[in-house]
């Protein structure tokens, strides 16, 4: 299968139902044959994004390009593209060759090319004792490479994947995750790819966007994302457990950090070179950045005194979550041969340089990790 | 256990309802075996002399197969007429977006209110003028006005239940409006589509108003319902003869219902079920 590659690119694009503006000003750009993931909460505008550049719906501005094609007018079959739909939308009274056939005949392709490209695309998902069946003989898994497939069959210039994972179990879902990944790497399609699970675009993309109230707080690499949040949004979205976030007030000169917050005074010496505005802020710190271990050292603030309240112990992990400033849950990565248990009085340390600091508006003011270079001061 | 008088309950109600159901059908047999003068005495249930001589004369009659036969095609123009025009305006209700979607339905609905007695004379001039009194096409037209309503509800139901991502999907594929809904939309509302025609069909059979108003003056027109109502004449009823014709003509209709019955169930069970 020969793919034609092809950039999609989002320009100033809104769009109105009657009178309520369910997107505005959307700029978007996905590179030739790169795997998109568009993230974010329910109702955060990532299908209407998906179902634009589908053409099921037509934007009210702005443009949408396809390659070099301008495609607002363009209606979804003239577009080039194929969807896998969340609910798989595989047609009922048709069995599985049929399904996959149908798209290709209604396009007039040559019935031998029809032939060679199911068995090609069939072979490549191991469909083969499935083609006879009806949609309604699948099991969630079967129906889920059968829609994939489809797509795949056609030979579109960008693929557009709608939460296609959503209604599978854990164990296939990761299983799908991986094939649907290697199906795309070996087709080569600019991939668009719609999910709310923040473990799926961590594992799937090339770039993510992250997607919030209609608008994209950040699209980038997952490490980037993982490692620099632009803003709260972000930080608390990306990452299982999530990253701790809490207020409090700052006070920094270089190498050193005095920060108020549970009501007490920690200090500690930062890695970065980064001033701050005496202020307050939001702090985030991943799970990983944190320690019930070892005493005060250079580069940790601590001691935060808490109460263990919960354990969550995953075998391989272990997390552990510790009360502190009578509120505040903190969500530490113990060590797996931990023993502490509920109830338990710990001293938590927090690494500097695993800091992120958001403004009052949410928006990344530093990040105190990595290399000196990499803290940012507003 | 402490189930059981509710069961009782429950299934006596059913047998007395199922009772209302088959008595006259019971009486329509019993009085197809009975003699003259037995009916006439009316004072017993199982006919002390049976007799089949009514039978073969209703049964060698040509007339009751004519009837059958018009019945036929009345009740099959119906069905086949009402899907025409139900399936395409169903379709558009279902899902498409447009102002007075609601507003229309409803309006559909109401129309189903009105008794067809109260059209008979303004139609009978306008089929006059239209050359079709005395036409099957005139009946069907107007049985299938009354049955449109009540099938566009039905099917706009069974539409409802195709997910509009299958439309979509379609859509993506090149398919869209008259051959989406003949492609897709048909073929998986099947069973929907057979519960109505079915209904329309039912309707049709039984139809007797418009068929004794417009199809009157001819007689090598009348479907099964007024062959039934010929055998009572101003003096004397043929109650043999009425009871076999009735019998008879419901046997059609029992058949069609017996070999879609399946599907019907089906249907009945995804709308009210989902």
């Amino acid at each position: 299968m020969v793919a034609r590659v092809a950039a999609v690119s989002f320009r100033g694009v809104a769009k109105q139902f009657g009178s309520f503006e369910a997107l505005r000003g959307i700029d978007l750009e996905v590179r030739d044959g790169e795997f998109l993931v568009l993230v974010g909460p329910s109702g955060s505008g990532k299908t209407a994004r998906l179902r634009l550049l589908a053409g099921l719906e037509r934007p009210t501005e702005g443009t949408i390009q396809i390659g070099s094609r301008v495609v607002n007018d363009v209606a979804a079959a003239d577009r080039d593209i194929a969807m896998v739909f969340q609910s798989y939308a595989l047609y009922p009274h048709m069995t599985v060759r049929q399904n996959l056939e149908y798209g290709l005949k209604r396009r007039k392709v040559p019935r031998d090319q029809i032939r060679a490209r199911v068995t090609e695309a069939v072979g490549l998902l191991g469909l083969h004792e499935l083609l006879e069946r009806h949609p309604s003989q699948l099991s969630g898994g079967q129906a889920q490479r059968v829609a994939v497939c489809r797509a795949l069959i056609r030979d579109p210039a960008v693929f557009l994947m709608d939460e296609p994972l959503s209604n599978l179990d854990a164990k296939l879902r990761s299983h799908a995750r991986a094939e649907i990944k290697r199906v795309q790497a070996e087709a080569g399609v600019t991939t668009v790819y719609v999910t709310h699970d923040q473990v799926e675009a961590m594992t799937m993309g090339d770039r993510i966007a992250v997607i919030n109230h209609g608008l994209i707080a950040q699209c980038d690499t997952p490490e980037a994302l993982y490692r620099r949040p632009a803003d709260s949004f972000v930080a608390g979205f990306i990452g299982s457990p999530a990253m701790n976030l809490f207020a409090a007030l700052v006070e920094g000169t270089a190498g050193q950090f005095e920060l108020h917050a549970f009501g007490i005074e920690v200090r500690g010496t930062a890695e970065a070179s980064a001033t701050l505005a005496r202020g307050t802020y939001t702090i985030g710190v991943r799970p990983e950045d944190l320690r019930v271990y070892g005493g005060p050292s250079d580069g940790w603030l601590g001691p935060i005194p808490g109460r263990l309240t919960f354990v969550e112990d995953l075998g391989r992990e272990r997390f552990i979550y510790v009360e502190v400033g009578g509120t505040n849950n903190l969500t530490v990565q113990a060590d797996s041969w931990g023993r502490e248990v509920v109830g338990d009085r710990v001293e938590v340390f927090c690494r500097v340089g695993g800091m992120h600091v958001f403004d009052a508006d949410g928006q990344a003011t530093a990040h105190l990790g990595g290399s000196r270079a990499e803290a940012v001061v507003a | 256990m402490r189930t059981w008088p509710r069961q009782s309950i429950r299934y006596a109600l059913l047998v007395i309802a199922a009772g209302f159901s088959i008595f006259p059908l019971l009486v329509m047999v019993d009085t197809a075996f009975k003699t003259s003068p037995e009916i006439a005495g009316n004072q017993h249930w199982v006919p002390q002399t049976a007799t089949l001589s009514f039978w073969s004369s209703a049964l060698q009659s040509s007339v009751l197969w004519l009837w059958l036969r018009n019945s036929a095609i009345i009740a099959t123009g119906v069905a086949v007429l009402t899907l025409a025009v139900a399936i395409p305006a169903a379709y558009v209700l279902a899902r498409r977006q447009f102002k007075g979607n609601v507003l229309f339905l409803d309006t559909v609905l109401v129309t189903q209110t009105i008794a067809p007695a109260v059209l008979i004379v303004p139609l009978f001039e306008l089929f006059r003028r239209f050359g079709l009194i005395g036409t099957f096409q005139g009946v069907i037209l107007v049985s299938s006005a009354f049955v449109v309503p009540f099938s566009i509800w039905l099917l706009v139901a069974f539409f409802r239940q195709v997910p509009a991502e299958l439309e979509e999907a379609a859509a993506i594929d090149g398919t869209m409006g008259l051959r989406f809904l003949l492609r897709f939309m048909v073929p998986t509302s099947f069973p929907g589509i057979v519960a109505t025609g079915l209904w329309a069909f039912m309707y049709g059979w039984n139809e007797f108003m418009f068929s004794v108003t417009f199809l009157s003056g001819v007689s090598s027109r009348w479907p099964i319902t007024i062959g039934v109502f010929t055998n009572s004449g101003e003096f004397f009823v043929q109650w043999q003869l009425l009871a076999i014709d009735a019998f008879v003509g419901t046997i059609p209709v029992l058949i069609v219902f017996v070999i879609l019955r399946r599907r019907l169930e089906l249907a009945l069970g995804s709308t009210i079920g989902g």
